[in-house]
């Protein structure tokens, strides 16, 4: 019964399979300059993979990106402040905001990004990618490392991390450990008190009064002793389970 | 008579329509690779005793050079250049000959062999023709300009460039009093401005329509003062030339600029100069074959640098090389930005009024984003009336789209085509 209860409480708060652990980041739509859209396009589904493949981001599809942006009623204006900048990444509902322009200049094909916080800061990153596409990914998930390694630090971010099962787990089993301790507990009390008030329910006389005397005993020792095992395995199960979840805290 | 051939199975039809694609290809991808040439003349001297030399003729001359023969296959630069010009272009004056009829001609016959090997192998030659210098008036109403060992006039100009030339295209740029008759043969001048630019554009039409490939910018101005700026050590209008060249004047932020780009960023920068003598008035116009041919286009595989000003950094600004060259000067909306190209392996300052900050384009192709650079306080200095007419007016206005439109649409023109924003399709 226990081990059930203990599974059923741990399952609750398993993550769902579908989630994505990092910080949630919002890649803009590429700007160009001399260059057209399609060609701006296929480098910025490059720099999207690149992103997507980093450890610790969680990138918003570009098909929800743009919806959002569609559903904006006024033309979107650059910001140039950082109040601006970070009120848009909060109506972006993102922890990160990158915003990004290719540019087709001398012949070879140049992006430049810049990383918005939340707090509206700025840091920005310029490098080449090769014009066929196939190398551009790379170079992309090579530049944009750094950047994102150098971004805010961490207490100050807030992490989806999901909560890990076992702490929970440790909780639930100590606090059914600890019910069944004092239920315990209650009922080696009630055999005690009525073992010291009269003949503890016990009929007869002689040696089988006796037997059914020191049965009572033996049954209210044998709770009383399980109630003080139950309740400090509760205890320290709890404890631990505490401790754990407090750890395992964003 | 019921025809005997089998009709074509369906799965051979996406073969042959693919086969048809590529055979098409060709002939859509059609637009021939475009090979610049440039011829630039410049000369402080006058053949008039009457005329002052010019003390920045010289300099003009080097900046074009720098700025278009990275761009260009063979780039002919006619000037004596003045100790102070050699000290600040070092080893250019060796690249250098004397701006004389004979060896104009002789550029001339090199660079009309080059562009024919060009256009034999199915390339588009573009010629830059470039003069800055003294131009005069003669008695005929005839323009000329002066070279150091006589006129070179407007009928040399249509017999010995334009129409001998196999060049697709030429850009004929003069920055010379008096220019717009060194191109035009009939007509005086009204004073008004507004008059001006009527009567040229009717004038200009019965001269240049016999080379539609021919493009035209000049300078109208009679004005001598009004020609060069010390603060720049240039002549103010080539020096707003080669600033649109450079990319300022990129409206759409296509990487080309067009003839209506240009007069529209010279329209801005001129803008504000109330004082008559500080007025530019230019004339342009361009190819009557093709009115969007790009005077430059930063997306073409050339030798020069790139700096990225992006959004949020707006104002008058301008950028100086190590030397103390005066590159560009630009009024940019803070909402848009723009690309400036720029000789690479060379040291530069980006300034606005107080500020400045430092940097270097490293490499042919490489692109600097002026966001990223750190910005310190620093002062600048003019002097006199005029200096001081420039120095507050010129690149007042700021130049963007909302000029642009408004500017290009006021003179009829044909607008280039408006950037619509980032790709928003799913």
């Amino acid at each position: 019964m226990l081990l059930s209860l203990a599974l059923v409480l741990g399952l609750g708060t398993l993550p769902r399979a579908a989630a994505c652990e990092g910080e949630r980041l919002v890649l803009m739509p590429f700007d160009a300059v001399a260059l057209s859209r399609a060609e701006a396009r296929s480098t910025e589904e490059a720099v999207r993979r690149a992103l997507a493949r980093t450890p610790g981001v969680c990138l918003e599809p570009r098909s929800e990106t743009v919806a959002r942006l569609r559903a904006r009623e006024a033309p979107r204006e650059a910001c140039t402040e950082a109040d601006c900048r970070a009120s848009e990444v909060k109506l972006l509902g993102a922890r990160w905001l990158v915003r990004a322009r290719v540019l087709g200049l001398g012949g070879e094909r140049t992006v430049t990004l810049v990383l918005v916080g939340a707090d509206g800061r700025e840091a920005r990153i310029t490098f080449q990618v090769p014009v066929l596409e196939a190398n551009s990914e790379e170079a992309a998930r090579k530049a944009f490392a750094p950047l994102w390694e150098g971004r805010a630090p961490r207490r100050a971010v807030q992490v989806d991390k999901p909560l890990r099962p076992w702490p929970v787990v440790l909780l639930g089993t100590g606090a059914v450990a600890l019910a069944a301790g004092v239920g315990f507990g209650m009922a080696a009390r009630s055999t005690e008190k009525r073992l010291s008030q009269g003949t503890g329910g016990c009929t007869g006389e002689g040696e089988e009064f006796r037997r059914c005397f020191a049965n009572g005993l033996q049954r209210g020792e044998q709770q009383s002793h399980l109630a003080t095992g139950l309740l400090g395995a509760g205890a320290v199960l709890g404890a631990g389970g505490a401790v754990f979840l407090i750890w395992e805290l964003p | 008579m019921p025809s005997t051939r089998a009709p074509l199975p369906l799965f051979r039809w996406p073969w042959l329509l693919l086969l048809g694609l590529a055979l098409a290809r060709p002939a859509l991808a059609a637009e021939p690779e475009r090979v610049s040439y440039a011829l630039i003349i410049a000369n402080n001297s006058s053949l008039d005793p009457k005329q002052a030399p010019l003390r920045y003729a010289d300099d003009d001359g080097a900046r074009y050079y720098e700025l278009l023969a990275p761009q260009s296959r063979e780039t002919v630069l006619l000037s004596v250049l003045d100790a102070e010009t050699q000290a600040r272009h070092p080893g250019l004056a060796a690249k250098t000959q004397p701006p004389t009829r004979a060896t104009l001609k002789q550029s001339l016959s090199r660079l009309s062999a080059l562009m024919k090997e060009d256009k034999e192998a199915g390339k588009a030659p573009v010629l830059y023709f470039i003069f800055t210098g003294h131009g005069q008036r003669g008695a005929a109403g005839e323009g000329s300009v002066s070279l150091l060992d006589g006129p070179f006039s407007r009928t040399d100009l249509y017999t010995q460039v334009l129409a001998p030339s196999p060049a697709s295209f030429i850009h004929l740029i003069v920055d010379a009093c008096d220019s717009y008759f060194f191109v035009n043969s009939r007509g005086s001048l009204p004073i008004g401005p507004a008059q001006t630019a009527a009567v040229t554009q009717r004038l200009a039409s019965r001269e240049l329509d016999r080379f539609p490939q021919v493009g035209v910018v000049l300078s109208t101005s009679s004005a001598q003062e009004s020609h060069e700026w010390s603060a720049i050590s240039a002549g103010v209008f080539s020096h707003q030339v080669r600033s649109a060249l450079a990319g300022a004047a990129d409206v759409n932020g296509d990487g080309r600029v067009e003839y209506s780009e240009l007069i529209a960023f010279i329209a801005a920068a001129s803008q504000g100069v109330e004082d008559v003598r500080g007025k530019l008035d230019i004339f342009a116009r361009p190819p009557a074959l093709d009115r969007s041919v790009p005077l430059t286009d930063l997306g073409r595989h050339t030798g020069l640098g790139y700096l990225l000003v992006p959004e949020g950094l707006g104002g008058r600004m301008w950028v100086e090389d190590t030397r103390g060259v005066r590159v560009a000067d630009f009024h940019k909306e803070r909402e848009r930005p723009m690309v400036l190209a720029l000789a690479p392996e060379r040291g530069y300052y980006l300034r606005t009024e107080g500020r400045e900050t430092r940097l270097t384009v490293p490499r042919a192709g490489a692109v600097v984003d002026a966001g990223g650079l750190t910005w310190s306080t620093s002062a600048v200095a003019s002097r006199g009336s005029v200096e001081e007419a420039f120095r507050e007016k010129l690149f007042s206005v700021a130049f963007g789209p909302r000029f642009y439109s408004g500017y290009v649409a006021s003179q009829g023109q044909t607008p280039v085509l408006m950037d619509d924003g980032p790709d928003l399709s799913p």
